[in-house]
């Protein structure tokens, strides 16, 4: 008799339970951010902090796109690590513009963690929360981290848009390089303590990169390849770099520095300040050394793929060849398909001798960012803020099937310290030109005889 | 079951007043018709709006009970009276002028009641489906009745689109120099009759969209200049040109219009129900492939860097109304039909237009202080739409219409500037159409759509939001920065408004 009232205020809750989704607020101008230390002593030009309302105080938060999760701690920190509990909340994201702090983002009905994130970049830095990839996973973000600290007229700045809505063609003819990317780190739900623990959408950037690849100038000496040879002819340690706002300096793992050719002392990085990272509580002991130059680089991951390395010493080969072609310069063997010049891929250059701290592949850091495809390609360390500082870019997680880092170096910028390439197509049965690497455009120019 | 015999007369295969003859033989009563024109006019009204074309198909015949192609819009149960072939193609000549005299303003605030005074601006718009995209104001159809029981079509229509032009030193010029907006439709339907009675359609469609808009920005409302030192405002030496464009006609989206019709005795009575872009809870999108920013001087071109021009990419999103549409068919004699028809245009769903840039590397958009996101606040509301209409056949070859149409504004008072004007609107309209031969029929229309003037006094739009806002840093709890968000900081647009459009439509229909 009473089931129809019934049914009808099921129905009218289960509506308004679908109401319940998370809300963004946001007006896509730039929000001024601060920054922590890279290290121990170093300069304000690491991890990107804003500040975030709790109660009366303004704490700060850290804004890490490599963050699997958000938090922001309710209460004291325990001295006892429990299991983190979840909850629904908002983040009212402050902006750090000279004494006040306004509003510049709401994010309600998010899920967050009630935990105490480390401390970052020194143990000074304690942040409140983290507003992680699994929020900002909903957007397309664009960063500017000037290379100076503390410039009042240029100050770190991020901007929260819905989407990036250009093509990856148009962003290139306009100067951008697009590097697409995969989106990793899933965790499923689970239950731990007696508590639900929420699953996690993949949302850690990861990029393809060239660890120290060797310097190159379009008017150096001609690098030559025969048919075949594009693996061998190419220099610098093939990466994969979880691209992280948390971090300050790149990070390295033992064993990737030693393919670059480094040394690791042991025990590792005894007397050496350590390295601060949110995704782990504790320091990590850390051994600092400068990388002479760090190229990212588009591309797949197939079989057919050539590797990062490769495939930026193909761009180089194919830009010296369009910089020369007015002296009788031809397409290389190895970069020739059907007698035109293959695609060269969009790449980042950034050096030059760039911060980086080298921890031990058993460390947490390194293990948390592998922990969710052990059996896969392994994430070799962290792109922090200090490597991206001069390149004005752009996380486009909203594009399908695959986010973007669209990128383009601040102008004035010098080549041995930031070089975008958007990607350079050879010239197509409706245009006879190629205009690539900021070149007139040119003809067709031939390829070189094996 | 035999398909019920709808009466076919010299080449009229379903005239409303003349396909019922046998079923009503009661005398007209002027005084009946005049007070259902009266009560039908009384209703809150009307529909239309600043992108809504309120007369699809036949002006002056078409409506939710009308047996032929035009059902394809208006209602696709009505498609179920179709017999045998059906081809229509129709055209539009629809012309629009509208005049807009700016409230002086302050110089100083940009807020109305200063001594900075604005010409007339007029801007003028004529709509004709002869274009590429594909123009508005036209109608092509082709389908027929099958096994008696049911009826298939296919037509080509536009059931929204906005044409206007002002002068490119219109005192207009930050809500709109020119907008030409299409959305063509392209619907396959499907009309099945249950009874003698009733019949059910549904006519499932694609929406092409098309966009070309051009406005200017204020770089000096709220910019980082401007918020330690007062600013002019309006200056035009701070203001920017966006000229905003797809590149042809977009990937489509896709809609559906459905509806009922059911006879009885002499009245005819449809209902039916478009909806607005499904799975994108109607938005549209349109990617902006041929646009350009001009900024103010002395910067130079934005594509100078990159060598090609246009270098801004980007995407504009706005909301599409869905549509209710009733109407009811009286079969007063064998030569008079009385038809009322109401729309109820869920406009309130378009309120406002966000466009997102992305300009060349290097300075770029927003190192020019070009915003490379802007909404553009338009806080429509529903509007309705209600007409009274007599249709007489004296002859069996000749017939002729009268129409009133009343239809409320879909923009409240406070909202209107030159990109969306609009008001209540009083519409008379004539119609005729001959049958020539069997097979053929030509139809043509003319309406007169006068718009009661507008004045704006209070303004949604305040420019000195823009300021207050920049100066609490872009804080996002204060109501300034959320008028800022809200698209409504711009340049005010107090003023009147007034508009008055022509309408001259052609119909061919050949039957077989």
């Amino acid at each position: 008799m009473h089931g129809r009232p019934f049914t009808a205020l099921g129905l009218f809750t289960a509506l308004v339970g679908c109401s319940d989704e998370p809300a963004f607020e946001y007006d896509s101008r730039p929000i001024e951010l601060e920054r922590a230390p890279t290290a121990p002593g170093g300069q304000a030009l690491g991890a990107t902090l804003a500040r975030v309302r709790v109660g009366s105080d303004t704490p700060s938060l850290l804004i890490d796109t490599g963050s699997l999760l958000s938090s922001l701690r309710r209460g004291v920190c325990p001295t006892a690590t429990p299991e983190p509990v979840a909850y629904e909340g908002d983040i009212q994201l402050l902006g750090a513009s000279g004494s006040t702090a306004p509003v510049r983002a709401w994010f309600r009905g998010i899920t967050l963690f009630d935990l105490c994130p480390g401390t970052v970049g020194d143990a000074d830095t304690q942040v409140a929360g983290v507003l992680g990839g699994d929020v900002l996973r909903n957007f397309s973000l664009a960063f500017v981290l000037p290379r100076a600290p503390a410039d009042p007229n240029q100050p770190a700045t991020m901007t929260i848009y819905s989407n990036l809505p250009a093509s990856d063609s148009d962003l290139a003819a306009n100067g951008y390089a697009v590097l697409k990317f995969t989106l990793r780190g899933a965790t499923a739900a689970a239950t731990a303590s007696g508590s639900e623990r929420p699953g996690l959408p993949s949302s850690r950037v990861v990029m393809r990169a060239c660890g120290n690849p060797p310097a190159f100038a379009p008017d150096g000496p001609a690098q030559t390849c025969k048919a075949g040879e594009v693996e061998v002819q190419s220099s610098g340690s093939n990466l994969l770099l979880a691209l992280s706002t948390g971090h300050g300096p790149l990070v390295l793992s033992a064993s990737a520095w030693q393919r670059m050719g480094g040394q690791v002392p042991l025990p590792l990085g005894a007397g050496e300040s350590p390295l601060y990272s949110p995704f782990v509580a504790d320091p990590i002991p850390a051994h600092w050394v400068t990388v002479s130059r760090l190229a990212l680089v588009d591309g797949g991951s197939g079989d057919a793929w050539p590797g990062a390395c490769a495939e930026l010493a193909r761009g180089r080969r194919i830009e010296w060849t369009l910089a020369n072609q007015d002296n009788g310069a031809c397409f290389q063997p190895c970069d020739v398909s059907g007698g035109v010049a293959l695609p060269a891929a969009a790449y980042v250059e950034i050096g030059s001798d760039l911060p980086a701290a080298i921890v031990s592949d058993t460390s947490d850091l390194i293990s948390n960012l592998n922990e969710d495809f052990p059996s896969g390609a392994q994430v070799d360390g962290v792109i922090g803020t200090q490597a991206l500082a001069g390149i004005l870019f752009e996380i486009d997680n909203v594009s399908q099937p695959q986010g973007r880092l669209v990128a383009a170096c601040e102008p004035g910028a010098d080549r041995q310290t930031c070089w975008a390439a958007p990607r350079c197509v050879g010239p197509s049965a409706a245009s006879q030109t190629q205009m690539c690497f900021g070149l007139l455009p040119r003809g067709l120019a031939p390829a070189c005889p094996n | 079951m035999k398909r019920p015999d709808m009466g076919t007369l010299r080449g009229f295969p379903n005239p409303p007043a003349m396909v019922r003859r046998r079923q009503s033989r009661r005398a007209p009563h002027a005084a009946r018709l005049l007070i259902a024109a009266a009560l039908l006019l009384a209703a809150p009204s009307a529909l239309a709006g600043p992108f809504d074309d309120p007369h699809v198909g036949s002006l002056g015949f078409s409506g939710p009970t009308t047996g032929d192609l035009t059902a394809l819009y208006w209602n696709p149960a009505a498609l179920g009276m179709l017999q045998g072939y059906q081809f229509m193609f129709g055209a539009s000549l629809r012309a629009t002028h509208v005049t807009v005299d700016r409230a002086p303003i302050d110089s100083m605030t940009g807020q109305p009641g200063g001594t900075s005074s604005f010409p007339s601006a007029s801007g003028h718009g004529l709509e004709q489906p002869f274009a590429w995209p594909p123009g508005p104001a036209g109608f092509l159809g082709v389908g027929a009745g099958v096994a008696r029981r049911f009826a298939i079509a296919i037509a080509a229509y536009t059931p929204f689109s906005q044409k206007l032009s002002f002068d490119v030193t219109t005192p207009t010029h930050y809500h709109l120099v020119s907008i030409d907006s299409r959305q063509l439709a392209l619907v396959v339907g499907l009309a099945i009759d249950l009874t003698d009675s009733l019949r059910v359609g549904v006519a499932p469609g694609l929406l092409f969209s098309y966009g070309h808009v051009v406005f200017d920005e204020d770089t000096a409302l709220g910019s980082a200049a401007c918020v330690t030192s007062p600013c002019t405002v309006e200056n035009p030496n701070a203001a920017a040109r966006y000229d905003l464009a797809t590149d042809g006609t977009q990937t489509p989206s896709y809609f559906v219009v459905g509806g009922i019709h059911y006879r009885r005795a002499a009245w005819e009575v449809g209902l039916a129900y478009a909806s607005a872009p499904l799975g994108s809870d109607g938005t549209v999108k349109l990617s902006l492939e041929r646009s350009q920013v001009t900024p103010p001087p002395p910067t130079n071109d934005l594509c100078s860097t990159v060598g090609h021009s246009p270098c801004v990419s980007g995407e504009m999103r706005y909301h599409l109304p869905d549509l209710f549409t009733a109407g009811v068919t009286w079969h007063a004699t064998r030569h008079l039909d009385a038809v009322g028809i109401v729309r109820w245009v869920r406009y309130g769903s378009h309120d406002r237009i966000t466009i997102r840039l992305v300009g060349p590397s290097g300075t770029g958009l927003l190192g020019n202080n070009l915003p490379d996101q802007l909404v553009l606040y338009r806080g429509f509301q529903d509007s309705w739409d209600m007409r009274a209409r007599l249709v007489h056949a004296p002859r069996p070859w000749f017939r002729w219409s009268g129409t009133l149409r009343l239809e409320t504004s879909a923009v409240p008072e406070a909202n209107v500037n030159a990109a969306a004007v609009d008001g209540l609107k009083l519409e008379p309209a004539l119609a005729t159409e001959f049958a020539l031969g069997r097979h053929l029929r030509i139809a043509a229309g003319y309406a007169l759509t006068w718009m009661f003037p507008v004045t704006v006094g209070n303004s949604t739009f305040d420019p000195t939001a823009a300021a207050a806002c920049a100066q609490a840093a872009y804080d996002l709890s204060l109501p300034a920065c959320q008028t800022r968000l809200a698209g409504q900081a711009r340049p005010t647009a107090a003023g009147s408004y007034k508009m008055l459009q022509h309408t001259l439509a052609l119909m061919t229909t050949v039957s077989f």
